[in-house]
């Protein structure tokens, strides 16, 4: 089963996406803001993240930076889907540099992400 | 078949020469042994043994085969030192022989016999040992041995160290020892005092090799002393190298004793006598003479030898029954010598006669016996029988002669001569090719040999002697006749008895092979010179050179005459004189001779007496050559000189064979004359092609089939690296370099050249880009170079730049045919007159125009057609003065007397600064002059009717506002009653009509302030954004009313301020988003979408685009579409409301702000409206219009804490009371005043806060009031603020410049005016009173549709969970909110929101979301306006969603 990890601040964007996920036969991990990504990511392999950017402590835009610096060449290669409602207008090229591959503009619309999330990761069903 | 035989023969000969060679080492060998046991052994293994030996070796059973080693015992009785000495013996016999040494053998009968051995060599790994039995002797040693071991001497042999090889038994009895030691320690014992004194006699006899004699002490076995006299003779080996002494002594001690008695003389013949008395007992053969040969002692043997007694042979001299052998060379006055000498050195041998006359063969050893004077009294012969051997002797020559005869008939030339050099033997062939027949015994071979070949030959010789061989002994042999003679061969080398050495040689004559050789040298040297084609003069000296080398050449000619010139050249002449008169005479004869060869004599050999027969009668006095040769030299076929020796010395000095050599020189040269010839022909050839390639301006070069180069001038190389950065290089790089040029280049060239390779000459036009991005043109010719046999392997190219011409040709064909297509096409006419005016040439126009064909007009005078106000002569002088002028009207009359009127402009025309014509374009403003006739009059009533539009407008407008004043404002204080929600529906409809009047006003108004062009644009900066929403905001309401999707997409490029008149950009837009709503009959959606087109110089140009779904416009309608009232559907029965002025308005303002407007539509599918603006740039950050909020319908009291005073002053009653109910209602204290006058004394009476002053009044209007007021001089007198209906914008600045300190305008609205007193009153916001939503809000609380996808997903029981997640989530956040707000962290706020907006959002809790969009947005910017009420709204909404979105997932 292919595992997503989840950073969103908000609980109900968080337990929604997951949900949604874990019907389409993925194994979701949720956290609450990019530090965790990054401890998650220490311990684990994963597949993909679907990342809010407006985060405490470490935003998206951080954290994707982080990961993408990271050593081992898996782990800092991981899809990042970036889920946002883009308060602070950053442009695609924006989020392609700090290595964002793709975002899904908030309201989420759950057709467009459940494509796009196996756009990168088929799930094995 | 003759060669064939000959080589057979020779293969025998040489199998002969190599048996008679080991013939010869085996009996030469046999012949110097003395006796006849010998085994011949290769390697270990016996492979002959003497007929002596074998019966000494074998057993009848055996005979064949032995090793060497089975003859020797396993150990020999000396031991070690025998084992030694075989080896070391064979080791000399491998490099000449050994020399005879003492070895044991074992007999048949295992039993072990002493020998006197020798090894040799007999050929390769062969050796032959030699030995003779030492027989009567138990175990030692030599034969000599056996005489003396029984002999009362003491014999001793030494070799040349002085080292003692043998005692004889008597030493050994003597020193009492007889082990190894005694060798090397007897000296020990000679007594001290004579030890010194011996010594050095001993080295000195060694140093000069002679006999010494000494008498000295020695100690023996009893440790007393003993004289001994000890006398010794130097030992030599066979080739003549002193090898030790042989010594006897005697004991002296008796005599000694006897000092008195003895005498030495006495001791002497005493020790003879006992030598002569051990001689009769020994097996030598031995015999004493006195000094003069007589004969006084003969011993045993030799008497049993000979057969003689001893009286018959002793008194004779020894010559009389001796005959001593040639070698020996000795006669008896010789022998007498010897005495006389005191010494003889080498053997002595010869032969006895014996009874029966036979020859018995003997060999001495010669022994002189001195007396005490020390002076020779007798000679001592001590030898052996040799009869045998020399039997085998007597053999061998018989079978030398048989080998002789052998060699008489052999080709080869066979010799053998001694190491003097004198000949011994020749044979048959020798004689007959080398002459010297009957001096043979007095030349030396010195003589033979070539003076030049006798160093080498000597060398060669002396190596053979030394034991070496040479495979092939080549020398030159010069006959009687002083004829070479070359030869190789092979000579061997032997010894005889005296060691002098023997040679004999076989050679054969390779005279003509080595010509042939050097022949063939001189073809291959000549045939390299002229390969290496060298100057004519060098190589002939060459060729002369080359062939003196090979003939004995003096005189060489070489004459050429092939330029046909009558005097022939002679290039190259060799004489051998000096004399110049004598050189003269042979070049004439030469020449005479020459004639004598006519063009059919290719070669010519002719001898003196033919050449005296043949030129005699020439009168030539000089000498004639003896033999004269020559050989024509051609070209081609035709001769063009001679090639020609001759010898004066010997007719026979050149043959045959000589001429053919010559002949092979002569084409020689004829092939290096052909060749210079034909290289000063391609030099020139060639030079002068070079000068045509390399000198040209074209680029020249040549491809192979494989397109690499060939050949290329300089100016290829130069355009390819200018061009193309590509090196020229001949052969395959240019293939490689090639990648320079792009693929379809490559493919062109390759198709080009595969044409011409086909055999096609091609010449096109070919357009070239270098590297540097230039065009070049360039002329190409691609010819086939065809070889004579059709073939074609190049093909040459030549190119030329023609970039210039076709430039200049592209130019004017480009500017011909724009000038053709100008002159046809031109509607004007052009004409082109002489100076007199005869048209010359006429576009086509005039036929349009005037319906005149060009050629109807040409020829004619202009003032034919045309005539003009001034004459033609005015006209035409005035023309040669200005050269031109412009705008002359001038009429042409039709044929139907119609005047069409036309202008021109004519400019004389110059050729070289002459006049020769004028030409001009006449044009027909017929029409233009009609229009611009009927365009005045029409002008004149439109600014007419204007105006009066103008006043009416202006007029109308403020009389309908005063009364929409009363009624709007009336409005607003009965909403703010109390009223029942049926009541305030019709207010709000009432309110709704009233505004839309206004706004159909307004758009009258404004419309006749643009066409009066009074409309002026208020720039503000801005942000597009802000005013997107805001249109958003204002239309979404009306949009999901009417069922439509309204969206709006900013350009990511928008900048974020800029400076624009807000208000207009808005009102168009209203327009056209309202128009969009209305016409898209309640279904689709509505983009809208703003783009920036271009931003330059600061200023930003945008393009707005509002797409609609809806009915569409028929395209025949949209020209009517921006003009003055005109609304499509012009049927009483209107269906769509509007004045109809709003896209004429939109399309003056759009105007107004530097854009276009403009539609594009499908009649059913839906418009799409779009319009352009511009608008400043502006720094960032520069303060923008916020977002102004609804207008609350209901006055809420705003002011608590501080209750502002406020003066109304108007005329109009309604007016009056609706300004203060709305004041008051706010919280305010309003008083009122009807006029200025009254106005004037409430100032006076009471403190104000604000005065709002009605502009027209009766008698004292606003103004004047306010005037009245100000010169009042009232201190703090609060500001004046102007109300009037005068709602044109620019009345604020008028009343502002008169004194007012601020302006509202009518109709009143409540917010306006209450807006405007917090303006100028201190105001605290913190006590702002809730605010109530006056409309009803039409956002859904929970959007089904995403719920419904949510589902999709999740199924129905995450709905639940979500949004009871979403509640304690959004209960959290707007928490936060209030705590934030209450730290004034409005960034904290803002955040939260962000947060509130996904998760709402997402869920389809629409209606919260908006709330919290637009407050995020708004709080973006920093904007606090109204944050408190918003976020309480937020709060409202939240709870409301709380309330009912468990009900509403029931649905």
């Amino acid at each position: 089963m292919k595992k997503i990890i989840i950073a969103e601040d908000s609980s109900v964007i968080q337990n929604l996406t997951k949900k949604i996920l874990e019907i389409q036969n993925f194994s979701i991990t949720s956290v609450k803001n990019g530090q965790e990504v990054l401890e998650k990511l220490d311990a684990e392999d994963y597949d993909l993240i679907l990342m809010d950017i407006n985060m405490p402590k470490m935003d998206g835009m951080e954290c994707a930076k982080a990961i993408r610096k990271m050593t081992d060449p898996i782990k800092s290669k991981i899809p990042i889907l970036a889920i946002t409602g883009n308060a602070k207008n950053y442009s695609i090229n924006d989020f392609k540099e700090v290595g964002i591959n793709e975002y899904i503009p908030k309201p989420l619309n759950f057709d467009i992400l459940v494509d796009k999330v196996k756009n990168y990761v088929s799930s094995d069903d | 078949m003759l060669n064939q035989g000959r080589t057979e023969l020779l293969n025998e000969v040489e199998k002969l020469k190599s048996e008679l060679k080991e013939l010869h080492n085996k009996y030469d060998l046999l012949l110097e042994s003395s006796a006849s046991y010998f085994v011949i052994f290769e390697e270990s293994e016996v492979i002959e043994f003497s007929p002596k030996a074998e019966e000494k070796f074998v057993f009848a059973s055996d005979f064949s085969d032995k090793t060497i080693d089975e003859l020797m015992p396993i150990y020999q009785v000396s031991g070690e030192r025998s084992s030694k000495t075989w080896e070391e013996n064979f080791k000399n016999a491998r490099r000449s022989k050994s020399d005879s040494f003492e070895f044991e053998f074992l007999d048949k009968n295992g039993q072990s016999f002493a020998t006197i051995a020798s090894i040799s060599k007999v050929k390769d790994e062969r050796f032959l040992v030699h030995f003779d039995l030492v027989e009567n002797t138990e175990n030692l040693v030599s034969s000599a041995n056996a005489i003396t071991d029984s002999a009362p001497v003491f014999i001793k042999i030494t070799n040349e160290k002085n080292e003692v090889t043998y005692f004889s038994k008597g030493w050994f009895d003597l020193l009492g020892s007889k082990d190894d030691k005694t060798y090397s320690e007897w000296m020990n014992n000679i007594h001290p005092d004579d030890l010194s004194a011996y010594s050095t006699t001993i080295d000195f006899s060694i140093s000069k090799k002679k006999n010494f004699e000494y008498s000295y002490r020695i100690k023996d076995a009893n440790g007393e002393y003993r004289w001994l006299l000890e006398s010794g003779v130097p030992r030599y080996s066979k080739n003549k190298k002193f090898i030790g002494y042989a010594s006897a002594a005697i004991d002296t001690t008796e005599r000694k004793a006897l000092e008195v008695e003895s005498t030495r003389e006495r001791a002497i013949s005493e020790s003879e006598h006992k030598i002569q008395e051990s001689l009769d007992e020994s097996e030598v053969v031995a015999m004493t003479t006195n000094v003069e040969g007589s004969i006084t002692f003969c011993n045993n043997k030799l008497l049993d030898t000979l057969g003689l007694k001893k009286n018959n042979i002793v008194g004779s001299n020894l010559f009389d029954i001796f005959i001593p052998d040639a070698s020996t060379k000795i006669n008896q006055k010789k022998y007498e010598q010897i005495a006389v000498d005191g010494k003889y050195s080498g053997a002595l041998a010869g032969k006895f006669f014996t009874k029966e006359k036979q020859d018995i063969y003997v060999r001495f050893n010669v022994v002189l016996l001195k007396d005490s004077f020390n002076e020779v009294s007798g000679i001592n012969l001590i030898g052996e029988n040799v009869t045998e051997q020399n039997k085998v002797k007597k053999q061998l020559e018989k079978s030398n002669a048989q080998l002789t005869e052998l060699f008489d008939n052999s080709y080869d030339l066979i010799q053998t001569f001694d190491h003097d050099g004198v000949f011994q033997f020749v044979n048959q062939a020798w004689v007959e090719k080398l002459g010297y027949r009957d001096q043979l015994k007095d030349i030396r071979f010195k003589k033979l040999v070539h003076p030049k070949n006798w160093e080498q030959t000597v060398a060669n010789l002396d190596k053979l002697i030394k034991g070496e061989t040479i495979d092939r002994f080549e020398t030159v042999f010069v006959s009687d006749m002083g004829k070479n003679i070359f030869v190789s061969g092979r000579v061997n080398c032997s010894f005889d008895i005296n060691g002098n050495a023997q040679f004999r040689g076989i050679f054969y004559d390779i005279t003509e092979r080595i010509r042939a050789e050097k022949a063939q040298s001189l073809y291959y040297k000549i045939a390299d010179f002229n390969i290496e084609g060298p100057q004519l003069e060098i190589l002939y000296a060459k060729l002369f050179d080359e062939l003196q080398g090979l003939l004995n050449i003096k005189n060489l000619s070489i004459d050429l005459n092939f330029t046909n010139k009558s005097n022939a050249s002679a290039p190259y002449v060799r004489s051998e004189f000096n004399d110049p008169a004598q050189i003269e005479n042979q070049k004439t004869i030469n020449g005479l001779i020459a004639k004598l060869m006519n063009g059919e004599t290719r070669q010519l050999i002719i001898y003196e007496e033919q050449i005296k027969e043949q030129v005699s009668k020439k009168n030539f006095k000089g000498d004639y050559p003896k033999v004269w040769l020559g050989v024509q030299i051609t070209v081609g076929n035709s001769p063009i000189g001679l090639l020609s020796t001759h010898s004066y010395d010997d007719r026979s000095d050149f043959g045959a064979k000589d001429l053919e050599l010559l002949y092979f020189i002569a084409s020689q040269i004829s092939l290096a004359i052909e060749r210079k010839i034909n290289e000063e022909k391609i030099v020139d050839q060639a030079a002068r092609l070079k000068a045509i390639f390399e000198s040209s301006s074209h680029q020249i070069w040549s491809v192979d089939d494989n397109y690499n180069l060939t050949s290329f001038n300089i100016n290829h190389t130069k355009w390819m690296e200018d061009g193309f950065g590509i090196k020229t290089i001949m052969g395959k790089e240019y293939a490689k370099e090639k990648s320079k040029l792009t693929d379809s280049v490559n493919k062109f060239w390759e198709k080009k050249y595969n044409e011409a390779f086909k055999g096609k000459a091609l010449n096109f036009q070919n357009e070239v880009k270098t590297k540097n991005g230039n065009t070049h043109w360039s002329e190409v010719f691609i010819n086939p170079i065809i070889k004579e046999d059709g073939t074609i392997e190049e093909v040459s190219v030549i190119s030329n730049d023609i970039t210039e011409k076709k430039n200049a040709e592209l130019a004017l064909s480009e500017s011909e045919s724009k000038f053709r297509e100008i002159f046809e096409s031109i509607q004007d006419i052009y004409f082109r007159c002489d100076l007199n005016g005869k048209l010359l040439m006429v576009s086509p126009s005039a036929k349009e125009s005037l319906g005149l064909l060009p050629e109807e007009v040409i020829g004619r005078n202009i003032t034919h057609f045309f005539t003009s106000s001034e004459s033609a002569e005015t006209i035409l002088r005035n023309l040669l003065k200005q050269h031109k002028f412009q705008n002359l009207e001038a009429s042409f009359k039709t044929e139907d007397d119609e005047k069409i009127d036309f202008l021109c402009n004519v400019r004389v025309l110059f050729r070289n600064k002459q006049a020769v014509g004028f030409e001009g374009v006449a044009r027909d403003i017929s029409e233009i002059k009609r229009a611009y006739e009927e365009l005045s009059k029409a002008k004149e009533l439109a600014e007419k009717s204007l105006a009066i539009k103008e006043s009416f407008l202006a007029n109308m407008s403020h009389e309908i506002r005063t009364p929409m004043n009363g009624i709007i404002g009336m409005i607003d204080l009965i909403g703010s009653t109390d009223l029942n929600t049926e009541q305030m529906d019709y207010v709000k409809t009432i309110k709704k009509s009233s505004l839309t009047l206004m706004d159909i006003l307004n758009d009258i108004l404004d419309l006749s302030k643009i066409e009066a062009g009074k409309m002026e644009l208020k720039e503000r900066p801005i942000s597009l954004m802000a005013s997107f929403q805001r249109l958003y905001d204002l239309f979404s309401k009306e949009a999901i009313a009417n069922n439509i999707y309204l969206n709006y997409n900013l350009d990511t490029e928008t900048p974020s301020v800029i400076l624009l008149d807000e208000t207009r950009l808005l009102q168009v837009l209203s327009n056209l988003v309202s128009n969009a709503i209305k016409f898209s009959d309640g279904k689709g959606t509505i983009d809208i979408s703003l783009m920036v087109k271009t931003v330059e110089d600061k200023k930003c140009t945008f393009k707005v685009q509002i797409k609609d779904e809806g009915i569409g416009i028929p395209k025949e309608q949209i020209k009517n579409l921006f003009i003055n009232f005109n609304q499509l559907d012009n049927s009483s029965t209107k269906v769509y409301s509007g004045t109809g002025l709003g896209l004429a308005i939109s399309k003056e303002l759009v105007r107004s702000m530097g854009g276009e407007i403009g539609v594009v539509s499908t009649p059913g599918l839906g418009s799409t409206f779009w319009f352009t603006f511009q608008g400043q740039l502006l720094e960032e950050g520069s303060e923008t219009n916020g977002s102004d909020l609804d207008e609350p319908m209901q006055i809420t009291k705003e002011f608590v804490s501080v209750v502002p005073r406020i003066l109304v002053v108007d005329d109009n009653k309604v007016n009056r009371t609706v300004a203060s109910q709305i004041l008051e209602k706010s919280g305010c204290d309003v008083k009122l005043a009807g006029s200025g006058l009254e106005a004037i004394e409430i100032v006076k009476e009471n403190t104000l806060d604000l005065i709002f002053m009605d502009i027209q009044m009766p008698k004292m209007d606003g103004i004047q009031t306010m005037k009245n007021i100000r010169s009042l001089g009232i201190k703090n007198l609060p500001p004046i603020v102007a109300m009037t209906a005068y709602s044109m914008e620019d009345d604020r600045e008028k009343f502002m410049s008169q004194g007012m300190d601020d302006y509202v305008a009518k109709p009143i609205r409540a917010v306006t005016i209450i807006e405007k007193v917090k303006e100028y009153i201190q105001y605290d916001s913190s006590v702002v009173a809730v605010t109530e939503q006056a409309e009803s809000n039409t956002d859904l609380l929970i959007n089904k549709e995403t719920l419904d996808q949510l589902s999709k997903f999740g199924g129905p029981e995450l709905l639940e969970t979500v949004l009871s997640d979403f509640e304690i989530e959004a209960n959290e956040l707007i928490k936060n909110c209030m705590i934030h707000f209450a730290d004034d962290q409005i960034e904290e706020i803002r955040k939260e929101l962000h947060t509130l907006k996904g998760s709402a959002g997402t869920l389809g809790i629409e209606k919260l979301a908006n709330y919290v969009i637009k407050l995020e947005l708004q709080l973006k910017t920093a904007d606090t306006t109204n944050l408190k009420p918003q976020l309480d709204t937020i709060q409202e909404c939240f709870i409301e969603f709380k309330e009912n979105y468990k009900n509403i997932l029931q649905m």
